[in-house]
């Protein structure tokens, strides 16, 4: 079928990077970034995936900040208005387009807060264990 | 696809050997595993063509006659399809215009840059681009001559030219006039959209009467009048200027739209729904700008003259002279437009079996539009790469169309369809003649990058 949207995942990709060309550079660069810490925490190299928890909690937090503004002011971004919003397929939209902003901020900012939270808490641990020496 | 109009296979004698290329798929498949990482970078996308399968080495020159939305789609594609092809691309414009976006831009919504792109950007590494236009056109020869004068002779030929807006068919219009004396016409570049701006932005922010032709004919983006008529409307109201305001919309005919749910829709929605009366059988004869005044020729009334405030006025549309007045124009039938002659499904030409058809310029009966355009262009460049390897045609153009109709900024209706008048709609669950926010989405973030893969080849 030929339509107006692309139909395998492929063609799916290849429309979402050009949607995103214009800041293709700065998202590899974070992607790089989240992929070096990510490993670092792994590999318990100046960090570790102690304090998971916190650091999966905060980064949800900062998606669910994400998502309640881009819920608010996606219409305006779109050069519409909240008073366009009509009916179940809008608010599904606008949600779903929300919701993916969302959990992309909370995918970005996930890496480097286990790094800092991983790193410090590994800090910590290690000055026990000198006082414990000592 | 119910039926199809397979034309007779007179091919060519071109003698090209043909073989799969195991070596290229390898490197494509190697290069597709490592470079998932690196998505950003120009080579990744290389990488992401959805086809082909295998490539096919030949020797066959082909010559590609414009460098618009059909004629880069077409040549990224056979780029990738063929190995050792000496293919062409003939147009002397440089920068590309993103068309969908002109009655964004024509009424004041968009910026002009919205619509600006350029052609080195989509054109293949592997292709010649000869930077002038054509002039002529011998295909009893298999050759065309450009206006400077180099004659290209070729394999295969695809006339992907676009078409013309015929102003000339206007008494007293000409293009200089647009943005000047209520004037505005969004089609073809964003400098008529920048300048119809100025006019639709001066009248909504005072009001008055203002008038929206549809021209009689084929032309492109038949919905683009309907748009400029709404978002029009749209703007006088968010500029208080509604109520001293009257809008008048006059279409060639007793349709409003081909399709014929959205014709009765809009014969509905425009006077009950938007204050827009409309007059049918209306044709314009000519416009007197000094005095902002129109003559129509109607069915009903007979000529008369009106006055207007604003005028958004597309000119009929043909296809480009050359084309027009080639061998390969309509022989038969409906012959004033001198549209492309090529079989409707396989959108080869009907009498010249080396020469195919993609993008407004073709004579097929539906509304030229970039969705069109990209419908075609895997169509034409399967059944091209078919002629070479000597196979009848096997693929088929199902006249699919698509027309975000803007009903204000903010709201569309995703319309599609297709040679049976049928709607096809993409997402089932979006009503099309419902206007919607999600569709407007579309319009707004969603074709752009669509439009830019189908330029790079990348999608069907």
């Amino acid at each position: 079928m030929l339509g107006i949207i692309p139909y395998t995942p492929l063609e799916v990709l290849v429309v979402i990077i050009e949607f995103l060309r214009p800041v293709l550079g700065a998202i590899a660069a974070v992607a790089v970034i989240d992929g070096v810490l990510l490993g670092l925490s792994a590999a318990k190299i100046g960090s570790s995936f102690r304090g998971l928890g916190r650091a999966l909690g905060s980064a949800l937090g900062v998606g669910a900040v994400v998502f309640a503004v881009a819920l608010a002011l996606l219409p305006a971004a779109s050069g519409g208005s909240w008073g366009s919003i009509g009916g179940t397929v809008d608010l599904f939209a606008v949600t779903g387009g929300a919701l993916g902003l969302g959990a992309g901020a909370a995918a970005a900012v996930f890496p480097p807060l286990q790094f800092l939270l991983g790193m410090n808490t590994g800090g910590q641990r290690g000055r026990d264990e000198q006082y414990r020496r000592a | 696809m119910t039926q199809r109009n397979t034309p007779s296979p007179r091919e060519p004698d071109l003698g090209q050997g043909i073989e799969h290329c195991s070596r290229r798929e390898f490197l494509k498949l190697a290069g597709l595993g490592s470079g998932a990482l690196a998505a950003g970078g120009a080579g990744t996308g290389a990488l992401l063509h959805s086809e082909p399968a295998r490539a096919i080495a030949t020797n066959a020159r082909i010559v590609i006659v414009g460098a618009g939305a059909a004629g880069l789609g077409c040549a990224n594609r056979l780029s990738d399809r063929l190995e050792g092809a000496e293919i062409t691309v003939v147009d002397r414009r440089e920068p590309h215009y993103y068309q969908p976006a002109l009655p964004l831009v024509g009424t004041g919504v968009w910026s002009p840059s919205k619509a600006k792109d350029r052609n080195a950007r989509y054109m293949p590494s592997d292709v010649r681009w000869v930077k002038s236009m054509v002039a002529e056109y011998d295909p009893d020869n298999n050759r065309v001559v450009t206006d400077e004068g180099e004659t290209l002779d070729y394999d295969y030929l695809i006339v992907a030219t676009g078409l013309e807006l015929r102003f000339d068919q206007i008494e007293g219009m000409s293009p200089e006039l647009i943005g000047s004396h209520g004037i505005a016409c969004v089609y073809d570049t964003p400098e008529h959209g920048e300048r119809s701006a100025r006019a639709v932005q001066a009248f909504t922010r005072e009001g008055g009467k203002g008038l929206f032709i549809r021209p009689p004919g084929d032309i492109k983006c038949a919905g683009a009048p309907l748009k400029v008529a709404m978002i029009t409307e749209y703007l006088l109201r968010q500029n208080g200027t509604r109520e001293q305001s009257e809008l008048h919309y006059y279409p060639p005919d007793s349709s409003m739209f081909t399709q014929p749910d959205l014709d009765t829709f809009l014969k509905a929605y425009f006077p009950e729904q938007r204050g827009i009366d409309i007059h049918y059988h209306h044709r314009v004869k000519g416009v007197d700008a000094e005095a902002q005044r129109v003559t129509f020729e109607s069915d009903e009334h007979g000529e008369y003259t009106e006055s207007y405030d604003l005028l958004h006025i597309p000119p009929p549309m043909s296809a480009p002279q050359p084309v027009r007045e080639s061998a390969l124009a309509w022989a038969e039938g409906e012959t004033d437009a001198g549209w492309l002659e090529v079989d409707p499904y396989s959108l080869r030409h009907r009498r010249y079996p080396n020469v195919f058809g993609a993008g407004d310029v073709c004579g097929v009966p539906i509304s030229k539009t970039s969705a069109s355009a990209k419908s075609m262009i895997p169509v034409v460049v399967d059944n091209l790469v078919d002629a070479i390897a000597e196979r009848e045609p096997s693929a088929a153009y199902s006249g699919y169309t698509s027309c975000p109709l803007i009903t204000e900024v903010g709201e569309a209706m995703l319309v599609e369809f297709n040679y049976e008048l049928e709607m096809v709609p993409s997402f089932p669950f979006i009503d099309p003649l419902k206007p919607q926010w999600a569709a407007w989405v579309m319009e707004r973030w969603l074709l752009h990058p669509t439009y830019n893969a189908m330029l790079r080849g990348r999608i069907s």
